[in-house]
């Protein structure tokens, strides 16, 4: 088992997309994370490679995307499903 | 320069959007593979594009003269000022999507008996042997679970028969049949019944009977002899020669598309796909299921384990999709199931109605299990959790409980809610979201809840490996893509 | 090729008519008294002309006494038949042939007004009032034959005319309650819901709207028809009609503007307008716009089979009837050949001499007439 560190700008990536993008290593680590200041450490417990370290930090930059998106298109996605379920079937 | 006439305008004269900006509509996206990314919509469809691709259609940065942001555009990623019929079009397809959960309930399983003249390893089933009427099915149950089966609003109804083996409750398959027909010509459904045999007891009574209602059959076969016998033994008899006789029988009477036969994935499975596929071939049957492995074991301790174990099946089945496709490319239509609901769910602007990959879950909603005692399940998993004794999804019983009871008891709508991948961490933002589903059954037996951690999980797993394969293939091997094309319903 | 239309007959005696004379062709010389004046009389062969005819043609050329009405066939019109309709222009001498019973198709043109301006318009627009054309069409209703099996409404834009659009519907109802309308439309006017349900409350019993879509985004076939919304408009359209369940059909006329995407329009159709009744993807026809513009437009059609096969097999998959128009089967992907129909009218229909020798001539479309001078570098007898 070993230990890693890495360290984010919360300026430049918030908690939600940093706790987003670890959720998806649960099954190969565990995770401490610290925030002071504006800086997020986080320690990663695990036995896997270092390689594991690059694909962290790539699946923040992903998360980023994904926030960004989700943000962009909240209000058209609910106006896409109100349109969707609201009544307009065939006329007779 | 224009080689039109000079009474008409060229085409930037006719882009109406500002400043040519645009705006996202909902999409997800997934890793590929080393430097691909798959995008998808709202609806289902998708693009595959590489890391800068991607960041520059989040960031707004793809021009509005190239190919790519046309792609964008008319698969509904995004929309400009020059046109606003996107939004529209998207409600009109996601209702179409969506359309099977208003036409709910279509498959309904009859547990009609507990007893069984097989051994198979991996059963979860009590064989009784004994006391016969204990655990058949009895008519008064059969009558009431016909009631609720009428109530479905789907317009095509499908009742399955399952056990145990099903031909030992056969006077009572034969008492379903011509009283739901009966009752159908009031509700006027496409009814059609399907008998999950082993073959054992098909008899030439039994097959006039299945060909006089367009019964279909569908069975086990494993593999080779050895393989099948050691997985399914049959005490005193030769299980295979029985199963690959039984086929050949029910082809000949029946037809060809009335009778097929799924396997189930054990241990010893693993490295023989090729020879189980043959022995497909053999029977004549033209698909085969490369199903995951056998859920025996199915509350399993340790979760990596399990993983893992998904791992080892991935090998196993991207095997035996090769193999598959080599069968066709030399002339030979054979389809491999799983893989072609995968393509039709990527392509197709309807859901398809496979139990186990739907969100909102398939429980209740695609399928429902009436056991021999009347007791109502969410789907056959949930059965199957009930006879290792956990009845969590059961959901009521014909004799002491209303339709109401039972489709909006509260078990069955807090399952579906809380397990809706659109509210679920990892699921929610997934590229593969719209064609992926929710198991809630499986992740509470292997995790303790219904929604559980998608990283440990293999339902998850399996399933974007499966995903990444297929649309890899679809991607960047043409002669497969027409394969699996012409597999498209 | 045959001419519809021909100035070159003489009279052969005092013409009573002072307007246009629409009338059904009769060879019955006997023809009941009561009956004679709304038709006109076709003689093949000199004989006593017979009174109270509306219309007398001969087409022949030996001489005759006539009395009244008579006039000589030009030989361009000579082709004309029993159950036939034409109208006479008294002052200009000019007959139109309106109808054909014996026609592959028979196409009523109901305005030459249009609200798009497309850029390979084989009609272009004119801005007249040319509602003496509605006028023609609702009188030779009743005089074609009631076992025609469809006549087709184009233009122009038909919708311009309003209540008079649907008021040709219901006529062509009335009085061929046995034959299918087919109405040629760019559908921009549907986006108004009123004028889809009132298509549908007539009912008509076999009416198809054939509507172009000619790209999957906004900004090139807005282009294409060289209006701003088209796009927006001629899908709300569609999604109306479809409402309220009027059969539609979709056209895509291919050219050098669209032929990339069209593998993508297909995509497009499968996915958002799954439900339209028939796909027809064409080729061009060289006549007005499209010949003016034809350096712009002209590709071989050879030249986008692949994206041809692309699309009908994208849609045929989803479940769609497609259909290939005007394309000949020479250069159409072999596996693909199945979808071609024959869909060039009889009139403006021929073939190259290097056809004679072709064994699938007998299933194959050919070529429109004006296409003659230029077609694919690929043709070859199958």
């Amino acid at each position: 088992m070993k230990e890693h560190e890495l360290n984010f700008d919360v300026r430049v990536f918030s908690i939600e997309t940093i706790k987003r993008a670890l959720y998806r290593f649960s099954d190969k680590c565990s995770f401490d994370i610290h925030l002071k200041d504006s800086d997020v450490t986080v320690k990663i417990h695990t036995s896997a490679n270092d390689d594991l370290l690059a694909k962290i930090k790539n699946e923040v930059l992903d998360q980023d995307l994904r926030d960004t998106l989700v943000k962009e298109t909240a209000n058209v996605r609910t106006l896409i499903l109100a349109n969707a379920f609201s009544n307009t079937g065939l006329i007779q | 320069m224009s080689l039109l006439g000079k009474k008409f305008k060229l085409v930037d004269d006719f882009n109406q959007a500002k400043n040519l900006a645009y705006h996202l509509l909902p999409s997800r996206f997934a890793s590929l593979d080393d430097g691909r990314y798959m995008l998808s919509n709202e609806v289902g469809e998708y693009l595959v594009v590489d890391r800068p691709k991607l960041e520059a259609f989040v960031r707004k940065q793809v021009g509005a003269d190239t190919d790519f942001y046309h792609d964008l555009k008319s698969k509904h990623f995004l929309f400009d000022d020059d046109s606003n019929v996107a939004i529209d079009l998207l409600a009109l397809k996601y209702r179409t999507k969506a359309q099977r959960i208003a036409q709910f309930t279509a498959l309904h399983l009859f547990v009609v008996t507990l007893r069984c003249d097989y051994t198979c390893q991996y059963c979860q089933v009590s064989r009784q042997t004994d006391d016969k009427h204990a655990f058949d099915m009895s008519e008064d149950t059969a009558n009431k679970a016909l009631d609720l089966v009428f109530k479905s609003p789907s317009p095509a109804i499908k009742i399955e028969f399952q056990g145990g083996e099903p031909l030992l409750n056969y006077s009572l398959i034969q008492y379903v049949v011509t009283e739901a027909k009966r009752r159908n010509f009031e509700h006027q459904k496409d009814l059609q019944f399907v008998i999950t045999t082993n073959l054992s007891l098909l008899n030439d009574d039994v097959l006039a009977f299945c060909q006089e209602h367009s019964i279909q059959l569908s069975t086990s076969l494993d593999g080779q002899e050895e393989l099948h016998n050691s997985n399914r033994p049959r005490p005193g008899k030769n299980g295979y020669r029985l199963t690959v006789d039984g086929i050949k029988k029910a082809q000949n009477f029946l037809g060809r598309d009335k009778i097929g036969a799924l396997m189930t994935t054990t241990e010893k499975s693993l490295s023989q796909v090729k020879s189980i596929i043959d022995t497909y071939l053999e029977s004549n049957l033209d698909c085969i299921f490369l199903r995951p492995l056998s859920p025996y074991g199915f509350a399993v301790k340790n979760q990596q384990a399990h993983k893992y174990d998904i791992e080892r099946w991935f090998e196993f089945y991207k095997e035996g999709l090769d193999y598959v496709l080599e069968i066709n490319k030399q002339g030979h239509r054979f389809v491999e199931l799983y893989t072609q609901l995968i393509v039709n769910k990527l392509l197709s602007p309807f859901s398809t109605g496979y139990v186990d990959l739907q969100s909102p879950s398939g429980a209740a909603i695609s399928a429902i299990v009436y056991n021999y005692d009347g007791d109502v399940y969410a789907s056959d998993e949930a059965r199957m959790l009930a006879e290792m004794g956990d009845k969590k999804f059961r959901l009521g019983n014909v004799h002491a409980d209303s339709y109401q009871d039972i489709w909006l008891s509260d078990t069955l709508l807090d399952t579906l809610e809380t397990s809706l991948s659109e509210s679920l961490p990892m699921c929610s933002d997934c590229g593969f979201l719209p064609y992926c589903g929710t198991d809630p059954v499986y992740h509470y037996a292997t995790q303790g809840d219904v929604v559980g951690n998608k990283a440990l999980s293999g339902f998850c797993s399996k399933n974007m490996k499966i995903f990444k394969h297929v649309i890899g293939l679809l991607e960047d091997d043409s002669e497969a893509r027409q394969i699996l094309l012409g597999w498209v319903r | 090729m045959i001419k519809l239309h021909s100035k070159g007959n003489e009279p052969l005696s005092t013409i009573t008519h002072e307007k246009p004379f629409i009338g059904k062709i009769t060879t019955n010389p006997d023809l009941p008294h009561g009956l004679r004046s709304q038709h006109t009389l076709l003689m093949s062969s000199a004989s006593d002309i017979p009174d109270n005819f509306g219309l007398v043609l001969l087409a022949h050329d030996e001489k005759c006494e006539a009395k009244e009405n008579t006039i000589r066939l030009t030989s361009e019109l000579r082709y004309l038949k029993e159950h036939d309709v034409i109208k006479f222009y008294p002052d200009i001498l000019k007959i139109d042939a309106l109808y054909r019973k014996n026609a592959n198709h028979n196409s009523f043109l109901v305005t030459e007004q249009c609200n798009s301006f497309c850029i390979m318009c084989s009609q272009p627009p004119k801005d007249i009032d040319d509602h003496y054309l509605v006028d023609d069409f609702l009188a030779t209703l009743p005089l074609i034959h009631p076992d025609t099996d469809e006549i087709g409404i184009t233009g122009g834009e038909a919708t311009l005319w309003g209540d008079d659009f649907i008021r040709m519907i219901q006529a062509a109802k009335n009085h061929l309650p046995n034959t299918a309308l087919h109405i040629l439309s760019n559908g921009r006017n549907f986006k108004d819901l009123d004028l889809a349900i009132k298509v549908s409350k007539v009912k008509h019993h076999d009416v198809m709207i054939g509507i172009p879509l000619y790209a999957d985004y906004s900004q090139l076939h807005d282009f294409i028809v060289q209006a701003d919304n088209a796009f927006d408009d001629t899908i709300r359209g569609i999604l109306n009609l479809k409402r309220c369940q009027v059969p539609v059909e979709i056209r895509v006329v291919i050219h050098k503007e669209n032929y990339c995407r069209l593998p993508r329009l297909a995509e497009f159709i499968a996915r958002n307008l799954l439900f339209v009744d028939h796909v027809a993807l064409m080729g061009l026809e060289i006549m007005g716009f499209a010949k003016s513009n034809l350096q712009g437009l002209w590709i071989d059609p050879y030249d986008y089979r692949d994206q041809l096969q692309s699309a009908v097999e994208t849609m045929a998959r989803a479940g769609m009837n497609v259909s290939i128009y005007n394309t000949p089967l020479c250069v159409i992907p072999e596996p693909i050949r199945c979808y071609s129909t024959q869909s060039i009218s009889d009139w403006k229909n021929d073939y190259l001499d290097e056809c004679a020798n072709c064994t699938a001539q007998k299933q194959c479309g050919g070529f429109f007439s004006s296409n003659l001078t230029k077609t694919s570098n690929y043709i070859k007898a199958l």
